[in-house]
């Protein structure tokens, strides 16, 4: 399995902005408060397509009814 | 990508921590370091801006308040300090410069040394825990990368 990374950027002002790579669900959570623990004070947490993902797999369920015409 | 974060550092530190971060940034900067010094040194006839970095506290076991780190590039003269509820401060002093020019510079610096610290307490601690730093560079705006894999 991929290891997690994290890609920190500072910008000249101080910003830190985070993305947290390879982790999903829960564990990536937990990556994202280690990082705002250390760094101090979170403006924002936006979680993306990876964060849901169930190692590759979608399940799909599908509902058919039958209308009485 | 699975989770972005954008965070704002505190910058809650000892005074030796923040001279580091200081120096960091005047290195960066090109300023030269006047040395530290117990007793802030004005010159009259000139423009003074003092402004205080947000979220930021200096932490001391000792009362050491009075400390200051000199900085100076160009004519103008910059003082990080701390004011008497703890918190850091940056006076910018210049002659024939406008107070919104000297804020401005006041800013830019004060930035760089939030931008030093945080890079200072991010990698030491994610070392302390073993991660390792497979990437670092210095992008063109000034902003500082690092790749952190775990």
């Amino acid at each position: 399995m991929e290891r997690p990374e994290f890609d920190i950027t500072i910008s000249p002002g101080g910003k830190v902005t985070v993305h947290v790579k390879g982790a999903k669900g829960a564990r990536c959570m937990e990556l994202a408060d280690l990082i705002a623990e250390i760094v101090g004070r979170e403006d924002e947490r936006h979680r993306t397509s990876e964060y849901y993902g169930q190692d590759g797999k979608v399940r799909i369920d599908t509902h058919v009814s039958e209308r009485a015409g | 990508m699975s989770a972005v974060l954008v965070l704002t550092p505190l910058v809650v530190a000892s005074w030796p921590a923040i001279s580091a971060a200081v120096f960091g940034a005047a290195a960066a900067m090109g300023y030269a370091v006047g040395g530290t010094s117990c007793a802030p040194t004005r010159t009259t006839n000139t423009t003074s801006v003092e402004t205080e970095i947000e979220n930021s506290e200096v932490i001391s076991e000792e009362l050491v308040r009075g400390l200051h780190i000199s900085l100076e590039k160009d004519g103008v003269h910059i003082e990080f300090g701390q004011d008497e509820r703890g918190a850091c401060t940056v006076c910018v002093t210049g002659e024939g410069r406008t107070k919104k020019q000297l804020k401005r510079i006041g800013e830019e610096v004060a930035g760089r040394m939030v931008q030093q610290f945080a890079y200072h307490k991010l990698v030491s601690e994610l070392k302390r825990r073993n991660y390792a730093i497979v990437d670092e560079q210095v992008l063109r705006d000034q902003s500082v990368q690092v790749r952190v894999r775990l």
